[in-house]
C-alpha cells in the first residue's frame, strides 16, 4: 500500500509538471517565465550583480534575535486558537479513496507529510534566493527546508492533539500529556515573566528600545530556556559561516526528528479529524466557487441589513453593491473600521499623558499603511481574483470587460483606501498631540487633504496589478479567497508579492514624477504644495490604472473558462 | 431570434463543434440533443458568449455576439444546469442585482409575481445557502426571466426540481415561447424535449445529424416511423449500435 501512495505522489507531481509545461506553449506564459528567470539570474546568480548586493536587511542581528520570538508567538496562537485545521485536510478524492482503503493512519500521516515536501522545498529555494547573505551558499536551502518542515510538523502535531481532545475528551488529553505539559509549562513561564517585565517594556522611550528590551528579556533564564527550541530551529538560517552552520544544523535536525516522532505517535483520531477538516475545506471551496469572493463566513442574521439598489443606472454598480454587501455580511467592514477606531481611541486616551504611546500610534498607523499596500491585496480579495472562478457567469453579464474590471477593482481598492485614509488621519492626529512637532501644521493639513485622492489612486493601481496578474496568468495566480495557507503556499505568496511590488514600482514612476513636478515647479506654499503634489500623484496613478484596465478588459473578454480551471 | 451560421469551435487539435447552422424564430423552442461529449455545452456556451467560435457567427436578437456582445447579452438569458448563486445575497437581492444589471425599470412590479410563479416567494429573505437544490434552480431561472429576455438558452433546466416544479417549469418555458421568446433547450430528458420543442437539432461528434421537427426527421428517415423519440435519438446518433455491440 505504501508503494501505491508513493506512486500516487510521483504520478500526481509528474502530471502537474506536464500541465505546467503545456501551459508554456502559450507565448504569454513562456515570455513571463523567461523574463522571470532572467531577472532572478541577473539579480541573484550573476556574479557582478551578486557581489555588489547588500545582504537582506531581514538578516540583521536584531531580526535574527527577534525571529524566534515571533515564531514563539505564532506557535502560541496555534496552540490557543487551533486555527490550523488545514494541516489535516485531504482532498475529497483522497478522503473517498484512501480512507476506505486498507491504509493505516500512520501511513496516511506519512503520506500527508511527504506530499507537502515539494512545496516546502520550492519555498526553501525561494528563501535562499531572496534572503541573500554573503559567504553562505546552498546550505541556506537545507536550513530553510529543515525549519519549514519542523514548523509544518508542529502545526500538524497541534492539529492532531486538538483533534484527539475533541474526539476522546479527557482520555485524549491524557494520551498527549507530555507535549501538553511541556508547552503548558512554557506558556505559563512566558506569561509570568512577561508580566513581571512589563515595567521595563513601559520604560522604553523608543520602538527600537522596546525591541532591545524584548531581546534582553528572552536572553535571560527562564525565558531563554523556553526560547531555546525556537532558536535551535531558526539558527541555521542565520548562520554567518559554514562552521557556524554545521554547528547549528545538527540540533535543528534533532528537533526535526523529535517532531517526526511526536506526529507519528499522535495519530489517534486522525482519520475522523482529517475527514472533518477535509469536508470543511471542501465546503469552503464550494462557497468560493459559487460566490467567488473572499474567505469570510456569511452570518445568516446579517441578511436582515441591506443596502438599497436602484434598478436604474450604471449596470456595473450592481457588482460593487454585491461586493459591498459581502464586506458587510462577513464582518470585514469591522476590520476596516475597527483598527483605525482603536488607534484613535488610544491616541485620545493617552493625549498629554504618554509621549511614547502617541509615538507608537503614529508608528502603528504608518506600519499598517505600508503593510496594507504590500499585503492588503492578498487579504482583501473582494474582486476579480475571486470572481474568475465564476467566469461563465461573468461572461454572460451585459457589461464590457472594462466595466467589469473597474467595478471589481473598485470593490477592493476603495475599502482598502478608506482604511489607509483613516489610519493616515489618526496618525496625523497622534502626531499633532506630540509636544514636539516633526511636521508643520500646513504639511499635516496638506497630507490630510491630499491623502484621499493619493491613496485611492495608489490603491486602484495596486489592485489593478493584482487583478491583471490573475487575469493574464490564471494558472499561476491563486484564485478565489484565502485558499491554501501555511508553509505549502508560502513560496507562491512570496513570488506573487515580489512580482506585484516590482510592477507597482514601475507604475509609480510617473505619479512620482508628476508629484515632484508640482512640488518643485509650482513653488507653492507648503499647504498647497503638499495638496497639489499628492493630488497630482494620485490622479496620475488612477489614470494609469484606468489605461491598464482598458487593456485588461479585452483580455477578460478573450479569457475562456478552460484557461481558468 | 437566434441565427447561427457555420459555427465551428476547436480546442487545440480537437474539433468540438463542426460547421453547424440553425435558426430559432420568435416563439420557437429548439431542442438541442445529443450524447455526452457531442458538443452541446460548447454550442450553448458559444450562443451565450462565454466562449468565442473559432469560425462562424452567432446572432442574438439582431446583434452579433462577438461584435456587439453587450447588446446581444442584454437580450438573452442563459440558465446553466448548475446554478451559480451568491452565498451572501438573499433571494430578493439576487433579483435586485439582476434588475440593475439589465436596468429593469419595473423591477418592483415584476419581482413579486415572478417569485410566486416559481413558488419561492416565501423564501425572498433567505440567503441562497439556505435554499434546497431545487429552490436554487428556481432562483436561477427567476434571475434569467426577470428582464424578460427575447432569447432563452436553457441547459438541463429541470435538474433538481421536484415533479410539481418540473410541471410548472415546463409551463413557464412554453409560456415564454408563446410570448415571443426564442428558446434553445438542451436536455437528456427526451420526454421534455418531445413535449416542448417545436424543432430538434441532433448533434453527434460535433456535427449536425438531424435538424427539423420530429415529424420532419421521421419523414426523412422512414425506417424510424412509429418509433419513440428515444429510439429516433439512439438511431440518429449511432448509440443503438454501440449499445448492441456492448
Amino acid at each position: 500500500m505504501t508503494s501505491a501512495l508513493a506512486w500516487l505522489i510521483l504520478t500526481s507531481a509528474r502530471n502537474q509538471l506536464r500541465v505546467k509545461i503545456r501551459q508554456l506553449r502559450n507565448p504569454r506564459y513562456a515570455i513571463a517565465l523567461l523574463l522571470g528567470l532572467a531577472y532572478f539570474w541577473f539579480m541573484f546568480f550573476n556574479r557582478s550583480a551578486r557581489d555588489g548586493r547588500q545582504p537582506s536587511p531581514l538578516l540583521s542581528d536584531t531580526f535574527a534575535a527577534l525571529f524566534p520570538v515571533g515564531i514563539l508567538a505564532y506557535v502560541a496562537f496555534t496552540w490557543i486558537l487551533g486555527a490550523d485545521r488545514n494541516a489535516l485536510a485531504f482532498s475529497q478524492a483522497e478522503v473517498s479513496m484512501l480512507f476506505s482503503a486498507p491504509v493505516s493512519r500512520r501511513t496516511l500521516v506519512v503520506y500527508k507529510l511527504v506530499r507537502a515536501q515539494g512545496s516546502v522545498l520550492i519555498t526553501s529555494v525561494l528563501w535562499f534566493v531572496l534572503f541573500h547573505r554573503p559567504g553562505v551558499g546552498f546550505s541556506r536551502v537545507i536550513s530553510s527546508w529543515v525549519f519549514l518542515t519542523t514548523f509544518s510538523l508542529h502545526r500538524l502535531g497541534v492539529a492532531l492533539l486538538r483533534a484527539s481532545r475533541t474526539e476522546h475528551g479527557l482520555q485524549g488529553l491524557r494520551r498527549n500529556w507530555l507535549p501538553i505539559t511541556l508547552f503548558g509549562t512554557a506558556g505559563a513561564v512566558v506569561v509570568v515573566e512577561l508580566l513581571a517585565a512589563r515595567s521595563r517594556f513601559a520604560a522604553a522611550g523608543h520602538p527600537s528600545d522596546l525591541a532591545g528590551a524584548i531581546i534582553a528579556e528572552f536572553a535571560t533564564a527562564p525565558l531563554s530556556w523556553v526560547l531555546y527550541p525556537f532558536r535551535v530551529a531558526a539558527a541555521p538560517m542565520f548562520a554567518a559561516s559554514t562552521s557556524a552552520w554545521v554547528a547549528a544544523i545538527v540540533p535543528a535536525l534533532v528537533l526535526l526528528a523529535l517532531h517526526v516522532l511526536w506526529v507519528l505517535r499522535s495519530d489517534t483520531a486522525f482519520e475522523e479529524a482529517a475527514a472533518e477538516a477535509s469536508v470543511a475545506r471542501a465546503a469552503r471551496r464550494q462557497m468560493l466557487r459559487t460566490r467567488g469572493a473572499t474567505g469570510g463566513v456569511v452570518n445568516p442574521k446579517s441578511s436582515r441589513r441591506s443596502i438599497r439598489l436602484s434598478p436604474l443606472g450604471a449596470p456595473a454598480v450592481a457588482l460593487v453593491w454585491k461586493n459591498v454587501l459581502w464586506l458587510l455580511r462577513t464582518g470585514q467592514v469591522r476590520g476596516i473600521l475597527g483598527l483605525p477606531a482603536l488607534a484613535a481611541v488610544c491616541a485620545l486616551v493617552f493625549a498629554g499623558r504618554s509621549e511614547i504611546a502617541e509615538v507608537l500610534v503614529v508608528v502603528l498607523c504608518a506600519v499598517v499603511g505600508i503593510v496594507t499596500v504590500v499585503f492588503g491585496p492578498m487579504t482583501m480579495r473582494n474582486d476579480l481574483r475571486s470572481e474568475l472562478r465564476r467566469l461563465p457567469m461573468l461572461k454572460t453579464l451585459p457589461l464590457t470587460g472594462r466595466e467589469i474590471i473597474v467595478a471589481e477593482v473598485a470593490s477592493s481598492a476603495l475599502p482598502t483606501a478608506l482604511m489607509q485614509f483613516l489610519m493616515t488621519a489618526v496618525g496625523l492626529l497622534a502626531l499633532s498631540l506630540l509636544p514636539q512637532q516633526p511636521l508643520s501644521v500646513e504639511i499635516r493639513l496638506g497630507l490630510l487633504i491630499a491623502s484621499p485622492v493619493l491613496l485611492a489612486g495608489l490603491s486602484f493601481a495596486n489592485f489593478t496589478i493584482h487583478n491583471g496578474m490573475a487575469l493574464l496568468f490564471p494558472a499561476w495566480v491563486r484564485l478565489g479567497a484565502a485558499g491554501e495557507v501555511g508553509v505549502e503556499a508560502m513560496g507562491q505568496v512570496m513570488l506573487t508579492s515580489l512580482v506585484t511590488l516590482f510592477l507597482l514600482g514601475i507604475l509609480l514612476v510617473l505619479p512620482t514624477v508628476a508629484g515632484a513636478a508640482v512640488w518643485f515647479v509650482m513653488r507653492w506654499p507648503p499647504l498647497f504644495a503638499v495638496v497639489g503634489a499628492g493630488t497630482a500623484a494620485g490622479v496620475v496613478c488612477a489614470l494609469e490604472a484606468y489605461v491598464l484596465i482598458g487593456a485588461l478588459g479585452g483580455a477578460l473578454e478573450r479569457l475562456e473558462p478552460m484557461q481558468v480551471s | 431570434m437566434i441565427d447561427v451560421a457555420h459555427l465551428t469551435r476547436h480546442y487545440g487539435a480537437f474539433t468540438a463543434v463542426n460547421d453547424i447552422s440553425f435558426r430559432v424564430a420568435p416563439g420557437e423552442i429548439l431542442g438541442l440533443v445529443g450524447p455526452n461529449g457531442a458538443g452541446k455545452t460548447t454550442t450553448l456556451r458559444c450562443l451565450a458568449g462565454i466562449i468565442a467560435p473559432s469560425q462562424g457567427t452567432v446572432v442574438i436578437a439582431g446583434h452579433d455576439i462577438q461584435q456587439e456582445p453587450v447588446a446581444a447579452k442584454r437580450a438573452l438569458a442563459f440558465i446553466p444546469d448548475e446554478p451559480h448563486l451568491f452565498d451572501h445575497l438573499t433571494v430578493e437581492e439576487h433579483l435586485r442585482f439582476v434588475a440593475r444589471l439589465y436596468n429593469v425599470a419595473n423591477a418592483e412590479e415584476r419581482i413579486a409575481p415572478l417569485l410566486r410563479e416559481l413558488e419561492i416567494d416565501d423564501k425572498r429573505k433567505a440567503l441562497s445557502t439556505e435554499l434546497s437544490r431545487g429552490m436554487k434552480q428556481k432562483l436561477a431561472i427567476a434571475c434569467g426571466l426577470l428582464h424578460d429576455p427575447s432569447v432563452l438558452i436553457l441547459d438541463e433546466p429541470l435538474t433538481g426540481l421536484d415533479p410539481g416544479g418540473m410541471r410548472r417549469m415546463r409551463a413557464t418555458i412554453a409560456e415564454r415561447a408563446r410570448a415571443g421568446a426564442s428558446v434553445v433547450l438542451s436536455s437528456h430528458l427526451l420526454t421534455l424535449v418531445e413535449e416542448l420543442c417545436t424543432v430538434l437539432f441532433v448533434i453527434s461528434k460535433g456535427t449536425c445529424v438531424a435538424y427539423d421537427s420530429l415529424a420532419g426527421i421521421v419523414q426523412a428517415h422512414p425506417h424510424l416511423a412509429g418509433k419513440s423519440l428515444e429510439d429516433v435519438f439512439l438511431s440518429l446518433t449511432g448509440s443503438d449500435e454501440e449499445a448492441a455491440t456492448a
